[in-house]
């Protein structure tokens, strides 16, 4: 049995591969890595691109999102990660698939009030609508998979009728996850 | 990246792949030397990527940041957890490692005209992650779906709760989910 090496070694970040040739594998072996309990097979790739934060105060229509605290507990903005957290603007550093999360409430206003997370500027990439009604908070959550070339940028806003409340009522976070 | 042969062993930066006495072939990871799968399925590794799903079973009304929804219960489809890593009595994800990880939560209100507000602690501490609705809007049932992408340290516990007004709804209208994407590189 003949062990291949590949150019860049064996090791990947998900599993390491006996093989006869140079395609066809006989062997694959989870990488362990959990300390706390050695029979946790980790995965995944080092996560290069990464921010959670929320704005420190509300925003009106058509504001875009900013000033973020990204300092909290399980929160974060990796080196280069490409997030501004004084304008709010994400900007992917290298092309590739993220995910993307924002969620928030309602501050004024008694009809429709939508939210979006831009891409490019364009609101309809992907955007949800909540109804406040009767003078009370109303809650919305824009979740989205997106691939994006290196140079796009996405931002949060209320685009649209109301305005959303501030402080740690609002969140916004993405990672590069391929 | 440098890898080397040294007699039975491939060594690439602190990884090491070798056979043991016994004839199975044996991975170490590269950073603290944990030994893993031998079972050659390859399957292995995707199984125990840290995952869970489950419903809660009981909600509570409360103010205290510790207490959180617990009871969970594994009977609704697609329900189920990898690596140990959910504590169905108590509510409790523990991150097995630091890293990044992605949470799910739906929930429903489930009575009451007063606010009801959801959160995803960290730590006993919701962070900016949390959420509110109301009950007597359009029934009496509402949603408040979330999602959160958390960076966390091993041993940072995560859980979801109500931290203020009615308790939310049980069982088949709520979910908790989460798993790991991976290692944070700074």
């Amino acid at each position: 049995m003949a062990i291949t090496l590949r150019g860049d070694g064996f090791q990947y970040d998900t599993e390491l591969n006996l093989k006869v040739d140079n395609t066809d594998v006989v062997e694959k072996h989870g990488l362990a890595g959990g300390s706390t309990n050695s029979d946790q097979y980790l995965g995944g790739h080092t996560v290069r691109s990464y921010f959670s934060g929320h704005p420190n105060s509300g925003h009106g229509t058509s504001s875009v999102w900013n000033t973020y605290t990204t300092s909290e507990v399980a929160s974060g903005n990796s080196t280069n990660s490409g997030f501004n957290s004084s304008t709010g603007r994400f900007t992917a550093p290298k092309t590739g698939c993220y995910i993307f999360t924002m969620s928030g409430i309602t501050n004024s206003g008694d009809s429709d009030t939508r939210f979006s997370i831009m891409l490019n500027g364009s609101t309809n990439a992907s955007h949800t609508i909540s109804d406040r009604q009767n003078g009370n908070y109303s809650p919305t959550v824009v979740s989205v998979t997106w691939y994006l070339n290196a140079g796009d940028y996405t931002e949060c806003t209320v685009f649209e009728s109301g305005s959303a409340h501030g402080g740690s009522w609002n969140h916004f976070a993405g990672v590069q996850i391929a | 990246m440098a890898t080397s042969i040294n007699q039975n062993q491939i060594v690439s930066d602190g990884a090491m792949f070798y056979r043991d006495t016994s004839g199975n072939v044996m991975c170490t990871h590269h950073s603290n030397g944990a030994v893993s799968s031998n079972d050659g399925s390859g399957a292995t590794a995707a199984r125990k990527r840290p995952w869970f799903k489950y419903h809660a079973g009981t909600t509570e009304t409360t103010s205290n940041t510790s207490t959180h929804a617990r009871d969970y219960g594994s009977s609704h489809s697609g329900s189920g957890q990898n690596g140990d890593c959910f504590n169905t009595t108590n509510g409790r994800f523990t991150a097995p490692r630091a890293g990044i990880y992605l949470f799910t939560i739906d929930s429903i209100t489930n009575s009451g005209t007063g606010d009801n507000r959801h959160a995803l602690y960290v730590n006993a501490t919701y962070h900016s992650r949390r959420t509110i609705n109301v009950s007597n809007y359009g029934g009496s049932h509402n949603n408040r779906p979330a999602t959160y992408i958390c960076n966390l340290a091993e041993g940072d516990w995560v859980a979801m709760a109500d931290h203020e007004g009615s308790r939310s709804h049980t069982n088949d209208w709520n979910h908790f989910s989460g798993t790991y994407i991976g290692p944070y590189g700074g």
